[in-house]
Order: C-alpha cells, then sequence, then structure tokens
C-alpha cells in the first residue's frame, strides 16, 4: 500500500520546466492544423488531377503558397511535440530516451528546411 | 490509440516532403507520381490515411473539449467515439467525393 498523496510523490522532483509550454503548444497547433487539415485535401486534390504547369501555378499562388509553408511547419512542429511525448512515457532507459528525442528534434527541423527548399525551388522554377 | 494515430501519421508527413520533392525535380518525376497514384491499391492507402488524419483531427478535438473540462460524464463517452468515428468517415467521404468531381 501506497499512503502517500500524489503532491508528496511529486515535491522534491523539480518543477515540469518548460513542460507547460510544451503542452500548452501541442494544443495551438493542434487547433491551428484543423483547418490547414482541410488545405491538405485540395492539396491531394491537385495531386490526383492538375498537369505539372497546373499544380505549380496552383502551389505558387500567394495564398497557397502560405497555407503550405503553415501547414508543413505546424505539422512537424505538432508532430515532434507528440512523438516526444510518446517517447518520454514508453521509452524507458534514460540515455535511449534522451537521444531519440534528440533525433526526433533534429529530424523534423530537417523535414521543415526541406520542404521549405523545395517550396522555393517550386516558386523560382514557376516565375 | 490517439498517440499510435499520431506516430503513424508522421508517415504521411514524410510522404508530403516527398512529393514536395517530387514536383521540383521536374515534369516528368511529376507525372510518374501522378500515374502512381492512379493505381487503386496506392489510393486506397491514400485515402486510409485519410481517414486516419480526420479521425485524429476528431479525436483531438474531443481532447481539447476534455482539456476544457467538459465532456467527462460517464454515458457520454460511447456516444463521442461513435459521433467521431462518423464524422471521420463523413469527412473522408466527403473529400474523396471532392477530389471525384474535381476530375
Amino acid at each position: 500500500m501506497d499512503y502517500r498523496t500524489p503532491l508528496a510523490k511529486a515535491r522534491g522532483l523539480g518543477s515540469a520546466k518548460t513542460g507547460t509550454a510544451h503542452w500548452w503548444m501541442q494544443r495551438v497547433t493542434a487547433v491551428a492544423l484543423i483547418p490547414l487539415s482541410f488545405w491538405l485535401i485540395l492539396f491531394i486534390d491537385q495531386l490526383f488531377h492538375a498537369s505539372y504547369s497546373e499544380i505549380k501555378q496552383w502551389l505558387v499562388s500567394p495564398v497557397n503558397f502560405t497555407l503550405l509553408l503553415a501547414w508543413a511547419f505546424t505539422g512537424f512542429y505538432h508532430a515532434a511535440l507528440g512523438l516526444q511525448v510518446v517517447i518520454e512515457d514508453y521509452v524507458n532507459p534514460d540515455w535511449i530516451k534522451i537521444v531519440l528525442v534528440w533525433v526526433i528534434k533534429l529530424t523534423f527541423t530537417g523535414m521543415a528546411i526541406a520542404s521549405l527548399v523545395f517550396a522555393i525551388r517550386i516558386a523560382i522554377s514557376a516565375g | 490509440m490517439h498517440r499510435i494515430m499520431g506516430v503513424l501519421l508522421t508517415a504521411g508527413l514524410v510522404l508530403f516532403v516527398i512529393s514536395l520533392a517530387v514536383i521540383q525535380c521536374g515534369a516528368s518525376s511529376f507525372e510518374s507520381m501522378q500515374s502512381l497514384l492512379q493505381q487503386p491499391l496506392i489510393g486506397l492507402a491514400l485515402w486510409l490515411m485519410v481517414y486516419a488524419l480526420f479521425f485524429h483531427l476528431c479525436h483531438g478535438v474531443r481532447h481539447l473539449i476534455w482539456d476544457a473540462g467538459e465532456g467527462y460524464e460517464k454515458l457520454l463517452m460511447n456516444y463521442y467515439i461513435l459521433l467521431e468515428m462518423f464524422a471521420a468517415i463523413a469527412l473522408t467521404f466527403l473529400s474523396f467525393l471532392f477530389v471525384q468531381i474535381g476530375s
């Protein structure tokens, strides 16, 4: 039997540090992704039916270019935050946990940079 | 469940980056990707991912409602999950119709 209260267990472990900001940004990005997910459907529609010049013109219009980058950055951020929580909750040895969180953060930053580069290259070739 | 879905959906993000990479490669690569998308099985996999996305979205809305301190009534739990599944199916179907009619 464990008679200690949750508060007594938490005492002395230190604060959650940036935990609140992490939790909060997970929610903020979630809300932003609700409308942005519908933009993704428009993008899928283009992938199915547009000709090459059509999809390029579509992607580089100011609205779609903005939504593309907003979708990509918000999505990667949201996914990185979510994967970090899953790793922290289910991966056991501490050093593996820390390394995996690093890998996740670097990978998703890399993918975000890559999509920015691809988007700029598409814009240059369309212009 | 919500977490597993989220982990699986990151595969979709990778596919999204790949599709951008293919588009910036040029017309011929884009056209081969498009013909790949015409394959029924690949189309099915894509729409299943869209369904997973919408389900994750709908369940995420419930998490936001939970965070706001509402929606904990025991009787309503089963009702909510059915509502989420139905809403996700409806959104996927509407998107599918939208893409089909666009052709």
